[in-house]
């Protein structure tokens, strides 16, 4: 009570001006002490300095563990990613701290001009795996030249060197189109030849019915890796054909998932409570989507990626699978599905 | 504000009141530019809705570059023939906040549109 009353009172003084370094220190203090579960509770609200903000997303990195890796389908070498991505569209303070517990995968990276974070700029380019969305799908799936110039316009403004997966986005808008209109597989076709490009995905938006379009994108061979709207509670034979792309070693990766499913299990407590998350729906969430499994009881989806705007949002994401964390909680059928690396 | 269900046509889209359906564009994007001006640098939240929005409108721009200035979201029909550029000026201030050129080709096809809005 006496923290609780302390940290309330500090949570309204630092709305007017920022916390002495003694105060911040106190409420890092009580938030430490008080686990992570609770350590964003206590910093919730808080106005806090850029420097303070660091500060605190570094002690709570500390105590959430390593994110575990995961071979990321059979199709894209020995790719192992972990099972939340970054994206480029995040706020740029949480780069550094989802590089300390592992996250080695960037989403949209080919969208960054000049401008790629100092945190990921410094590192060697084969420590981590980008994809670039390339946006001839689905309205100009034929258009060679504009996918093309796409990627090169691209990494010579970010000087990237190299995507690793090519992913059309957002997909075809039909089986018809995917097989006849193959400008954009062309296009990756030669990148690839000059290395600029390895692997060829999508990100693969429900314009169809996902069985009909996901038949035809395994049937075909093409596909490295395929990035799907994934809705808590959504229909059988949406997971089921999901579970074949997953099957026939396609990278699977999970979106949407917090957008589409939040309302839905914010008001299951029940299913909550057995993902070891109460009142966290967002960690419930990821949860329930990495432990979806195949007929075979392997995982459907190797990873997810999310949009993360806060240190509230990075803790209950990130703490779905982080070692520590997914431990504390007693969720351990995540870490019993995979095999992996810390 | 209060948001589409998931299950419409255009998913999470801010509206006046629960179980609205036939929005106007500029309001869409008027709710949009007030989401933004809530992003702080500790916070950018409220720029992940306006971002799946925003993607949802580069799905929906149509071959005259342009979208349709009202629309029904549950079922994601074009509602009356009035077109608008309202979304161009949002994917501009996204792409500056982001420094990204995620929205550069949207912007291109409205630009080089010969309709008149």
């Amino acid at each position: 009570m006496e923290h609780e009353d302390q940290l309330s009172r500090l949570k309204a003084q630092s709305q007017d001006n920022p916390l002495s370094r003694r105060d911040f220190m106190r409420v890092l203090s009580v938030a430490t002490t008080a686990g992570t579960g609770l350590m964003t509770a206590a910093f919730t609200g808080m106005n806090l300095t850029s420097t303070q903000r660091a500060e605190a997303a570094e002690a709570l990195v500390d105590g959430m563990g390593k994110m575990p890796k995961v071979q990321f389908g059979t199709r894209l070498g020995k790719m192992k990613v972990t099972p939340v991505t970054m994206c480029q569209d995040w706020n740029p303070e949480l780069f550094g701290p989802a590089l300390a517990l592992g996250c080695n995968f960037i989403h949209k990276a080919g969208y960054w001009k000049g401008n790629v974070p100092s945190e990921i700029a410094k590192l060697p380019r084969e420590s981590y795996y980008t994809d670039i969305t390339v946006d001839s799908t689905p309205e100009n799936p034929d258009d060679y030249d504009n996918a093309y110039n796409q990627v090169i316009s691209s990494l010579n403004a970010n000087g990237l060197k190299y995507y690793d997966v090519f992913r059309a986005h957002y997909g075809w808008k039909s089986v018809n189109v995917f097989k006849t209109q193959t400008g954009t597989y062309r296009a990756f076709q030669r990148l690839k030849k000059e290395g600029k490009v390895k692997y060829f995905g999508v990100s693969q938006h429900p314009f169809i019915p996902y069985p009909e379009m996901i038949q035809a994108e395994i049937d075909s061979g093409l596909i490295d890796a395929m990035q799907v709207q994934v809705t808590y509670g959504m229909k059988k034979e949406d997971m089921e054909i999901f579970a074949k792309a997953s099957k026939a070693g396609i990278a699977m990766t999970a979106m949407k998932i917090c957008a589409y499913g939040m309302g839905t299990m914010r008001k299951d407590n029940a299913r909550q409570d057995q993902l070891k998350a109460s009142g966290l729906p967002g960690r419930a969430l990821l949860r329930d989507v990495l432990t979806a499994k195949r007929p075979d009881g392997k995982p459907i989806f190797q990873t997810c990626v999310t949009a993360l705007g806060n240190v509230q949002h990075f803790d209950e994401n990130m703490g779905s699978v982080a070692t520590k964390t997914a431990m504390l909680d007693g969720f351990g059928e995540y870490h019993s599905l995979i095999q992996h690396e810390a | 504000m209060e948001w589409t269900s998931p299950d419409w046509a255009c998913p999470n889209f801010p509206v006046s009141f629960e179980g609205q359906e036939v929005v106007s564009t500029e309001t869409i994007i008027a709710d949009m530019n007030a989401l933004l001006d809530m992003v702080t640098d500790g916070d950018t939240s409220a720029r992940s809705k306006v971002l799946h929005v925003a993607h949802m409108f580069v799905t929906l721009q149509e071959a005259d570059g342009h979208w349709a200035a009202m629309r029904n979201l549950r079922t994601g029909e074009p509602v009356g023939t009035a077109r608008t550029a309202a979304p161009i000026p949002v994917f501009a201030r996204l792409g500056e906040m982001l420094q990204s050129s995620e929205f550069d080709h949207a912007i291109e096809r409205a630009s080089t549109s010969t309709v008149f809005v």
